[in-house]
């Protein structure tokens, strides 16, 4: 399903087709991204949860990024393409692999041969004390940061690395994307979405007048209650996360 | 099916028991009583349409879908389009229905017209509904103008104007100003996103308006009021209302309200 199809059921379902509707089509988009990135969290805690890594392979993307290098630190490093879950145990990047084009044809593929294991900021002294786990082109290490890695032990021969990324879904990307959801998630989607629409219609809205103001004067603006209850079911996020 | 003239004379006459007589007379009485009755009904009409949608059937001849070419500022002068480099409309745009941006045309090729300080209706071309890349266009406020631009919600934003998710705004400038090399013409409505109006070439939109009733000379067979049959009895007891403060008659006796005119038109409250 794209976002426009689940779009064209939400402003109906609201009432808000018309040209002057309160709610811009790319206001209810935004708002289908922040509920499906939430419900697409949930999905993917529970498959770390239960150590299922084949259940998420579906919203594994790939990418080819080159490697650079950092002047001020010293250090190579890659920027990751997009916006990375933050799941247990940075499962959130699935793998990171030397690229390599050009094998001979019997030979293992390179994504095959030693990936990067992740480490951190605090653990990378206790390795390089190691002779046998110290980073090296065998055992190549990555360190995260928002919006890049940090590579340690790469091969400097390697001008690329490919790695797999679980990444968030921006809906003002593209005009419109797939939804990146299990079909079976699509109607917790709608009805979060759906009450955030409801929401906000119960809000006074600004009157087209031009006098400065939104609203009338001496009125209060009201206090519609929440738009989802904290104890929903689609709101539980799994113990286990 | 319009009001004919001859037909709503007659029946003012009846109403006020003037038939056959020599009391009013049709330059001096009837017709400005009738063209009273016109501007009259767009004054009651006008806020009405102005805040909300009425019934389509209701003024539909009226009613007139153009493709407009918008002045280099992504303005379009109400009261100043252009059908040739030295002639204009004929009419007034009495009231804006909708504004559709990105249309598809036909013929398909666009060739501007010079004069890019001017807005221009062309004729020369018809608009095609339901094109692919036809937008609608949202009223806004002047004063929304400003706080729209950094707004990726709201229509006519400069966030989203360079991509697929574009989104297009109006609202009524006014006149801002007199140097017609600059800006042809005042009563401006002015477009949004301002950086996909305000490059060359000149952009295409459709304009769907109102027209205001053209001034009654004369009273005959042939000449009608564009309003729809539905709202006769209103235009003749508003052109009654004009008439008979001659006969002494206290003017309340042919009030039409605001409240009327809405029902009949089918704006909802």
């Amino acid at each position: 399903m794209t976002i426009r199809e689940f779009r064209s059921d939400i402003i109906n379902s609201l009432g808000e087709g018309i040209d002057d509707a309160i709610l811009d089509k790319n206001a209810i988009d935004y708002h289908i991204g922040l509920a499906l990135n939430k419900l697409k969290k949930q999905f993917l805690s529970k498959m770390t949860a239960k150590n299922d890594a084949k259940g998420m392979m579906d919203m594994v993307s790939t990418f080819v990024v080159p490697v650079q290098y950092d002047a001020t630190y010293e250090y190579r490093y890659v920027t990751l393409p997009d916006e990375v879950y933050d799941l247990a145990n940075g499962r959130g990047i699935n793998y990171v692999s030397y690229y390599r084009l050009g094998l001979p044809a019997n030979c293992p593929p390179q994504v095959a041969k030693a990936q990067f294991d992740s480490t951190s900021w605090r653990e990378l002294p206790m390795l390089y004390a190691d002779p046998i786990q110290a980073p090296s082109p065998q055992r190549p290490r990555y360190i995260r940061e928002p919006s890049r890695m940090w590579l340690f032990g790469i091969d400097p021969q390697m001008p690329t690395v490919q790695m797999g990324l679980v990444l968030s879904f921006d809906p003002l990307s593209e005009v419109n994307p797939d939804l990146p959801i299990p079909p079976e998630i699509l109607f917790d989607l709608r009805r979060m979405v759906l009450s955030a629409g409801n929401w906000i219609l119960l809000q006074p809205q600004e009157r087209l007048l031009n006098d400065g103001r939104a609203f009338d004067t001496g009125t209060q603006k009201p206090n519609p209650g929440p738009a989802m209850s904290v104890n929903d079911p689609v709101m539980v996020t799994p113990a286990s996360d | 099916m319009a009001i004919n003239t001859l037909e709503l004379k007659r029946a003012m006459l009846a109403q006020i028991g003037a038939e056959g007589t020599q009391r009013y007379t049709d330059a001096r009485d009837i017709i400005p009583a009738m063209n009273g009755a016109q501007r009259r009904f767009e004054a009651l009409a006008a806020p009405l349409l102005a805040d909300r949608k009425g019934s389509e059937e209701s003024l539909s001849e009226l009613q007139e879908t153009r493709v407009i070419q918008t002045n280099i500022q992504g303005g379009i002068s109400l009261d100043s389009l252009w059908l040739t480099p030295t002639t204009t409309i004929d009419y007034e745009i009495w009231t804006v229905i909708a504004l559709i941006a990105e249309p598809t045309t036909f013929p398909g090729t666009y060739t501007p017209m010079p004069q890019p300080a001017k807005s221009w209706l062309r004729l020369d071309r018809i608009y095609q509904p339901g094109g692919a890349e036809e937008r609608p266009v949202k009223r806004m406020t002047m004063e929304q103008v400003a706080a729209a631009r950094d707004n990726f919600t709201q229509a006519g934003n400069e966030v989203l104007a360079a991509t697929g998710r574009r989104t297009y705004g109006y609202y009524m400038m006014g006149n801002r100003t007199d140097n017609d090399a600059l800006l042809n013409g005042s009563r401006e409505i002015v477009l949004t996103p301002n950086s996909l109006f305000t490059t060359a070439p000149p952009k295409l939109v459709v304009m769907s308006y109102l027209r205001s009733a053209p001034v009654i000379t004369q009273i005959d067979a042939n000449t009608n009021i564009p309003y729809p049959v539905s709202l006769f009895t209103i235009i003749r007891d508003l052109a009654l209302n004009e008439l008979t403060p001659k006969q002494g008659n206290q003017t309340t006796l042919y009030q039409i309200t605001e409240r009327e005119i809405g029902r009949l038109l089918g704006i909802q409250n």
